[in-house]
């Protein structure tokens, strides 16, 4: 344990002036940008009288993200963590040091779920930060009824549980192959395949898909637990296989 | 039994169909600066990443300290400090905040980062980003990060590739000073002109296997001194010195070489040259330098 406390202390400290500490912050508020520009031009089309505006401004905000955004994001954010390694030769310094490999492994993997969670809590205050836009910009669209924080937040973590299966293995592709364009081939295609065949039945079997199985069936009150078992416990085996296979692997670069 | 600070017992490794690593038995005394020499592509990254625990060896032992590897690697590797290749460094931190990385993951003080940054001379650079540092300025941050912590034992492989003369000198400086402060240290090249200097003990390694280990001297003393003969007609000179039994050779440059067992060899063969009425122009004896000596060797085990 003290030996996991000291990596995950240095990975915190490796992050400074990375792009991967900015994009945490940078990715939310894109996709905040682009719900209140999408409100200032559509905003009379989506946003039906009387209807609840807060919902349909969070469920959207969750559709894009989960889909399409926090796959692609967590791709490359994964991707970017395991390039800081690779593309300065440094596996075969941390793995010299005398601490265990999977403490060095598992520092990674709580890095990258707090980065992640970290966006999702972003973005949650990013709505909140279009919507009230909106209240004072758009008062016709209706975001002067209270804000829904039980159920921005229920979505947020949900979705974040389910997204614990591609984070474990988009870290463990990274960090295992010092190939940039394979982490990224492994992210990109199957998110793509998921967002076409989103809805069939298979589609709560695919990782990349968990995250909007889980919100899609949060919003339309439809069964959505296997999926995000499927996610959480799913990420929580990758994880530690992700250690094990760390532990033995000869480091050559 | 000598205190060993590495000893290596049959030591294998392949990769595929090569075989890098070839049954080496290596010993380091303690308060050596052991210099681990070899032509690239020798077996010596491959030998070092195994003393570090970073690759599984095939067959054989790894002792460091006098222990196992594999029955304490953390309580070994504790007491080592590591310099693989290019030094691993991250660009976009400073000097210390690299430092401050391998603080924070083996514990230790702060004092301890000011205390190698001066050992290195780097105090003044510590808070530039490594980006902008030089190449030299790196591996000098690199060999901080091998020495923080105070190991009793350095592996470096390849100290001084890739740096100028002056950053070569710069290094050999700072780890002659080392053994000084009870420090072993065990280090790789391809080149032993650039490590002649510091070294105490020298193991020669040659596709995976070792053919020489002992001290500079002893390597000396395996070879003949040689006499330089210059002249008009080399080729008739070479054929003629061969033909009556010596083992003259005609290198790259204007002259033949003989190796020879002393002084009254060398005036034998200026004799029985003059007397077939060769001119000759330069005789001089003298005592192949160690590069020479590495360089046969490992030319002889090539064709063997
Ligand atoms: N990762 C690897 N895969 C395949 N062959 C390798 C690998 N690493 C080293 N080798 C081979 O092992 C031999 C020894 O390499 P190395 O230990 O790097 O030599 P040195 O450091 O003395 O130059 C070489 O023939 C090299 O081609
Ligand atoms: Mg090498």
């Amino acid at each position: 344990m003290k030996h996991l406390f000291r990596a995950l202390s240095a990975e915190t400290l490796k992050l400074n002036r990375t792009l991967a500490l900015a994009l945490v912050f940078l990715t939310p508020f894109a996709l905040a940008f682009l719900e209140v520009a999408i409100g200032f031009e559509y905003g009379r089309r989506m946003y039906r009288v009387g209807g609840d505006a807060w919902m349909t401004l969070i469920s959207h905000t969750a559709m894009m993200w989960n889909l399409l955004l926090l796959p692609l994001f967590v791709t490359l954010e994964m991707g970017l963590l395991g390039a800081l390694e690779h593309n300065n030769s440094t596996w075969k310094q941390l793995f010299a040091l005398p601490l265990p490999r999977w403490s060095i492994y598992a520092a990674k993997q709580l890095l990258a779920m707090g980065l992640i969670g970290l966006s999702m809590l972003a973005l949650a205050a990013m709505t909140i930060g279009a919507g009230l836009i909106g209240r004072v910009c758009l008062p016709e669209l209706g975001f002067d009824a209270p804000i829904p924080f039980g159920m921005l937040l229920q979505n947020m973590l949900l979705s974040y549980l389910a997204a614990w299966l591609i984070i474990s293995i988009h870290l463990w592709v990274s960090l295992r192959w010092s190939s940039f364009v394979l982490a990224m081939s492994v992210g990109i295609v199957p998110t793509v395949i998921s967002a076409v065949t989103f809805g069939s039945d298979w589609s709560p079997f695919n990782p990349w898909a968990l995250p909007g199985e889980v919100s899609n069936g949060l919003f339309e009150m439809q069964p959505y637990l296997g999926a995000l078992l499927l996610g959480l416990l799913g990420g929580v085996v990758v994880a530690c296989l992700g250690c094990w296979e760390s532990s033995r692997r000869d480091v050559l670069h | 039994m000598e205190p060993w600070m590495i000893e290596t017992r049959q030591l294998t490794r392949s990769f595929k169909d090569t075989r890098a690593v070839d049954g080496l038995s290596l010993q380091v005394p303690a308060g050596s600066v052991y210099g681990f020499l070899g032509p690239n592509g020798a077996g010596k990254t491959t030998t070092i990443r195994m003393l570090l625990g970073l690759i599984h060896p095939d067959g054989g032992e790894i002792r460091l300290f006098n222990r196992r590897l594999r029955d304490d690697p953390m309580g070994v590797l504790r007491r080592v400090g590591s310099l693989v290749e290019s030094p691993s460094l991250y660009p976009h931190l400073t000097g210390r905040e690299n430092l401050e990385v391998l603080r924070r993951m083996t514990g230790g003080s702060r004092s301890e980062i000011s205390r190698v940054l001066k050992v290195v001379n780097l105090e003044n650079a510590a808070n530039r980003l490594v980006r902008n540092y030089s190449l030299g300025m790196r591996q000098r941050l690199g060999l901080a990060a091998a020495m923080f912590g105070q190991p009793e034992l350095l592996i470096l492989d390849e100290p001084t590739n890739g740096l100028d003369p002056a950053g070569i000198h710069e290094m050999r400086e700072l780890i002659c000073r080392l053994p000084a402060e009870g420090l072993t240290v065990f280090l790789s090249s391809h080149l032993l002109s650039e490590v002649e200097q510091m070294v105490t003990q020298i193991g020669i390694v040659q596709s995976g296997r070792l053919i020489f280990q002992g001290k500079p001297d002893e390597l000396k003393a395996r070879t003949r001194n040689q006499v330089i003969v210059a002249t008009d007609r080399l080729e008739e000179s070479q054929k003629l010195l061969v033909q009556q039994g010596w083992k003259a050779v005609h290198g790259q440059n204007h002259h033949l070489t003989v190796p020879v067992n002393g002084a009254a060899d060398a005036a034998l063969i200026n004799t029985r040259l003059v007397q077939a009425g060769h001119q000759v122009y330069q005789l001089s004896m003298e005592h192949p330098s160690l590069e020479d000596i590495f360089l046969k060797l490992t030319e002889e085990q090539e064709k063997k």
